[in-house]
């Protein structure tokens, strides 16, 4: 198969391959709209004035919304018929703030019922805001 | 943050040993009950009916299209079975709010990392009990002075029993000034 393609089986998954990337624009709204449908309603996702009073640049993008990103670059790639999310360690590495953040990984290992990912999130300077490794299985 | 501490978190993200075993905490994170005199926060026990409209917009909110999240096109998702998206547990994760205790001074926190493991999807029309457990704290200098690292566990078991996910939730708190740094 083509690097990059979405995936037919699990069997096509192998080591070296890159995710297609994903590339996404996190808004206020979008914040607004996670905290209602999530429940979150922490005041560093809203209260600008108290997170610029604190020296931060901005509210800051919930870090379960931004790795959410995360998995949809995975299950584009690997669609849920196919691969189930078996397990996943994620790191928020620095705030995010609203904006431009492209999501990618890489398969750094992989067999016939097991495939670890090693997943990013970058923001628009190119710092890495957020990593993960993540186990995906066969679906069967 | 410091170099030195986004190379620890990185080092500490790759570790290559995510739990491959599901043999282990999911019978151990029952909270006492009945004759145990253990004080438990009420919020640190969270029941939620997944309900399927909730996990629908739960789904969009998170740019999710596929049809198995959604449903299909026109559908009000009533009639399929919604399955959760992958970080849906995250909804399910309040009771932490009664596990963690940031120190009074400290006037900002943050989350900083989780650990999930799944054992069985979620389905709209299930009944989610979330148990909230402490995992600890740790006192650190950071790059933005005196740290309080916090880990709590939520452990998901369904209507039938059954585990479904386990969530270790890592926050850290601290005092930060004008510029965002510590107050040390």
């Amino acid at each position: 198969m083509i690097e990059g393609q979405t995936l037919d089986g699990f069997a096509q998954i192998a080591q070296g391959m890159n995710l297609p990337p994903l590339e996404v624009t996190i808004t206020r709204a979008d914040l607004v709209r996670y905290a209602g449908a999530a429940d979150d309603y922490v005041a560093q996702h809203w209260d600008q004035p108290m997170m610029l009073a604190a020296g931060f640049e901005d509210v800051v993008v919930h870090g379960w919304l931004g790795f959410a990103h995360m998995c949809r670059c995975v299950t584009n790639w690997a669609a849920p018929t196919v691969a189930t999310i078996d397990s996943y360690r994620v790191r928020y590495l620095r705030p995010l703030y609203p904006g431009r953040v492209t999501c990618g990984g890489i398969v750094e290992e992989a067999s016939a019922d097991k495939a670890r990912l090693a997943l990013w999130a970058q923001n628009i300077a190119g710092d890495k805001v957020t990593i993960a490794d993540l186990v995906l299985r066969p679906v069967s | 943050m410091t170099d030195r501490d986004e190379a620890d978190l990185e080092r500490a993200a790759h570790i290559k040993s995510l739990p491959d075993s599901k043999s282990g905490s999911a019978s151990s994170t029952a909270l006492p009950t009945g004759g145990n005199h253990v004080d438990i926060d009420p919020r640190m026990v969270v029941i939620r009916y997944v309900e399927a409209g909730a996990l629908r917009k739960f789904a969009r909110a998170t740019g999710e299209t596929n049809p198995m999240f959604i449903g299909a096109d026109g559908s009000d998702g009533k009639a399929e079975r919604l399955m959760a998206p992958p970080t849906y547990v995250a909804t399910l994760c309040e009771g932490l709010a009664g596990v963690f205790k940031p120190h009074p001074e400290h006037n900002m926190f943050l989350h900083t990392a989780d650990t999930v493991v799944n054992y069985e999807p979620i389905y709209a029309g299930d009944t989610i009990t979330a148990k909230a457990e402490s995992r600890g704290l740790e006192h650190k200098i950071g790059s933005r002075g005196p740290t309080i690292v916090e880990r709590g566990l939520v452990t998901l078991t369904n209507q039938y029993g059954r585990t479904v996910a386990t969530v270790e939730v890592e926050m850290r708190s601290f005092s930060t000034d004008a510029t965002g740094r510590g107050n040390d």
